[in-house]
C-alpha cells in the first residue's frame, strides 16, 4: 500500500511539475516584449536567419525604447520600424567568419539559387546588426525600387534580347558569307596563274573575307553572350534581390571551382574560392548601394554602451535542450528565442503527402520518412529553417506543453500551407504556430538568445 | 424576406472581403479574400465574389507543387509563383504584418500561400 501510495505521489510529483514548466508565457500578448511586432514575411530570399536576427534587434530596440520612455511593449513597438532582414543577412555574409560559407550551390541550375543562403548564422546576423547598425525595411525597399527604376542592376531587357538575337543572325550571315567567299576565291586562286591579272586583286580579297570572318565570329561570341544575360527566364528574376547583382558573373565563377581542389594536398596546393571572392565583391557593392541611399546614417542608431549580444549553443541532447528554451523563457524580462529546426515539421499534411509520392516514385533514392514526431535532420527533406519561440503553453486537448513559433511565412492561417496536425497547429488569431515541445526539441539543432535591456546594466 | 436578404447580402460580403495592402514598392493595391480566407487575389481579379479571367487565377490553375523543397525559409508558395514566371513582392496589410504575393505581367496579384494551395491541390490529383 506504502509502495502504491508512493508510486502514485511521484506520478502526481512528476505531473505536478510538468504543470509548472508549462505555466502559459506569452511575449507577443499583453505587454510582452513582442507585442505589436508585425508578423513578416520571407517570400523567395532563403534567409529565415536574418529574419529571425532582425526581430530580435528589433525586439532589442523596442524593449530599450520602452524602458528610457516608460511607455507599453506594443507602443514602443509601433514606434519601431522594422528593420531589413536582407541588409543584416548582406552585413553577416560579409562576416570574416563566414568567408567559407559561401558555395557554389547545384541548385541554380532549377532557378532557385539565392547568394545569400549559405551564409547565414543567426548569431553572427544579430552581432552584425549591433555593430554596424540595422537600415528600415522600408528605406530598403526604397533603395531597392530606385535602383531598380533607374537601370542601374537590372539586367538586359526584351529589347536587348531581341538586339542580341537580331546581331547573332546579322554575325552567322556574315560568317557563312564570307565562308562562301573564302572558298570560292581559294578554288578560283587554285586554279589561276599567279601571273594573271586577277590574282593578286582576288587574293587581296581573300585577305579581307578572312578577316571580315574573324569579326563576323567575334561579334557572333558577343551577341550570344550578350543573350545569355538577357534570356535570364523569370524565375531567376523571382525576387528584386536577384535583380540587384549580375548573376552571370557567378554562373562564370561557378566551373572554376572545379579548379579548388576539396581535399588539399602538396601537389594540388589551396586556391582561393574564386565563389566566395566573386559573391564577396558583389555583397560589398549591394552594401555599398544601400549604404550611400541612406542606410549608413540609419545605422548610427545604436549606441556603443548598451551592446546586444547573442548567445549560440548547440544541443545534443533533447532535455537540456528544453531546460534552456524554459530557462530562457522563465527569466525575468524574457526576450524570444531563435531556434534553427527542420522545417519539415511544421509543412502541412498534403505536402507530406506530396513528398510521399517522389519518395514513391520509380529508382527513388529518398528515404522513408521518419515516425510521426520523430526527428528530420537526417533526412533530405528536412529544410533547415530558423524560427523563434516566442512563448509556451498547454495544448488544451493533449495537455501537452506547446511551444509559440513566430515563422516568417505571414499571418494568416488559412493561407500559410503550415501545421495542419495535433502535434502542429496554427493560431488562428495571431498566426503563430502551435508545436508540441518534445517534436520541436527532436528536431531542433541550435538557439539563440538574446538578453533584455531591462537586465543589462549599460542600458540604464 | 428582407432578413434573409440581408443575410444573403451579409454572407457574401464575408466571403469576399476587400483588404488594402502597401506593396514594397510602395504602391497600394486592394486584394479580396475568398472561399473563407484561403485565396487571396486582387479585387480587379474577382467579378461577383468570384475569381475572374486574370493571369494570376489562369496560371494558378496549371501550378504544380511537385518538386518544391525550399532553402533557407524560403516561403514554397514563392517557388511555384517563381516556376510560373511571377514576380514575388512582399505586402504589408493594415497592421503592418507581411504577406508575400505572386506578381505578373497584366498586373494581376495572388498570395504565394494561395498559390501554392491550389498548386498542392493540382499536384495531388490522381
Amino acid at each position: 500500500m506504502g509502495l502504491i501510495t508512493g508510486i502514485l505521489l511521484a506520478i502526481w510529483a512528476v505531473t505536478g511539475v510538468q504543470a509548472d514548466t508549462c505555466s502559459p508565457i506569452r511575449l507577443d500578448q499583453g505587454d510582452g516584449p513582442m507585442a505589436g511586432m508585425p508578423i513578416r514575411s520571407q517570400g523567395s530570399l532563403g534567409i529565415c536567419y536574418a529574419y529571425v536576427a532582425s526581430q530580435l534587434n528589433d525586439c532589442w530596440e523596442g524593449q530599450k525604447l520602452k524602458r528610457a520612455a516608460n511607455i507599453s511593449s506594443a507602443a514602443a513597438n509601433a514606434t519601431i520600424k522594422p528593420s531589413s532582414a536582407l541588409y543584416a543577412s548582406i552585413g553577416s555574409s560579409l562576416d570574416p567568419r563566414q568567408k567559407n560559407l559561401t558555395k557554389c550551390p547545384d541548385r541554380r541550375k532549377n532557378g532557385d539559387f539565392d547568394l545569400l543562403v549559405d551564409g547565414g548564422r543567426t548569431c553572427v546576423a544579430v552581432e552584425t546588426l549591433a555593430k554596424s547598425g540595422s537600415c528600415s525595411d522600408d528605406l530598403v525597399n526604397e533603395i531597392i525600387s530606385e535602383q531598380l527604376e533607374s537601370s542601374k542592376f537590372t539586367r538586359p531587357s526584351a529589347a536587348a534580347l531581341a538586339e542580341a538575337e537580331k546581331g547573332i543572325l546579322e554575325s552567322k550571315t556574315g560568317i557563312e558569307e564570307n565562308q562562301k567567299s573564302i572558298e570560292k576565291t581559294t578554288a578560283i586562286l587554285a586554279k589561276l596563274p599567279r601571273s594573271d591579272f586577277y590574282y593578286n586583286s582576288l587574293k587581296d580579297n581573300l585577305v579581307i573575307y578572312q578577316a571580315n570572318l574573324k569579326i563576323h565570329e567575334g561579334n557572333l561570341k558577343i551577341y550570344e553572350e550578350r543573350k545569355q544575360q538577357a534570356s535570364t527566364t523569370p524565375s531567376q528574376e523571382a525576387n528584386s534581390v536577384r535583380a540587384l547583382y549580375d548573376e552571370s558573373k557567378l554562373v562564370q565563377a561557378c566551373p572554376q571551382m572545379d579548379r579548388c581542389p576539396r581535399v588539399p594536398d602538396k601537389t594540388n596546393p589551396p586556391q582561393p574560392n574564386i565563389l566566395s571572392v566573386v559573391a564577396r565583391a558583389i555583397l560589398e557593392d549591394m552594401k555599398q548601394k544601400f549604404d550611400q541611399g541612406g542606410c549608413a546614417k540609419s545605422s548610427e542608431l545604436n549606441p556603443t554602451d548598451c551592446k546586444l549580444e547573442c548567445d549560440h549553443r548547440n544541443f545534443f541532447s533533447k532535455s537540456s535542450l528544453k531546460a534552456r528554451i524554459h530557462e530562457a523563457l522563465e527569466r525575468p524580462n524574457p526576450m524570444p528565442i531563435g531556434i534553427s529546426i527542420c522545417a519539415a515539421i511544421i509543412r502541412s499534411e498534403a505536402t507530406l503527402n506530396l513528398w510521399q509520392k517522389e519518395v514513391a516514385q520509380p529508382g527513388s533514392t529518398i528515404p522513408a520518412f521518419p515516425e510521426p514526431g520523430a526527428s528530420w535532420k537526417n533526412h533530405p527533406f528536412c529544410e533547415p529553417h530558423a524560427v523563434l519561440i516566442v512563448g509556451r503553453q498547454k495544448n488544451p486537448l493533449t495537455q501537452k506543453c506547446q511551444l509559440v513559433i513566430r515563422n516568417s511565412w505571414g499571418s494568416v492561417c488559412e493561407r500559410m500551407a503550415t501545421c495542419t496536425s495535433a502535434s502542429c497547429s496554427c493560431e488562428k488569431d495571431t498566426g503563430q504556430l502551435l508545436i508540441d515541445e518534445e517534436l520541436v526539441a527532436e528536431n531542433t539543432w541550435d538557439i539563440q538568445t538574446v538578453p533584455s535591456p531591462f537586465n543589462e546594466k549599460s542600458c540604464k | 424576406m428582407k432578413i434573409i436578404l440581408l443575410l444573403v447580402l451579409f454572407g457574401t460580403s464575408a466571403h469576399a472581403a476587400e483588404l488594402t495592402f502597401k506593396l514594397d514598392s510602395g504602391k497600394s493595391v486592394k486584394m479580396t479574400e475568398l472561399r473563407e480566407r484561403t485565396l487571396l487575389l486582387n479585387s480587379s481579379c474577382v467579378k461577383n465574389s468570384e475569381p475572374s479571367d486574370c493571369k494570376a487565377w489562369k496560371l494558378a490553375q496549371v501550378s504544380s507543387a511537385t518538386g518544391i523543397h525550399p532553402q533557407g525559409g524560403q516561403e514554397p508558395g514563392a517557388l511555384v509563383c517563381a516556376k510560373l514566371g511571377g514576380r514575388v513582392q512582399i505586402a504589408k496589410d493594415s497592421r503592418n504584418n507581411e504577406e508575400a504575393f505572386c506578381g505578373f505581367s497584366d498586373g494581376s496579384l495572388i498570395s504565394c500561400g494561395s498559390l501554392y494551395a491550389i498548386a498542392l491541390k493540382n499536384s495531388l490529383k490522381p
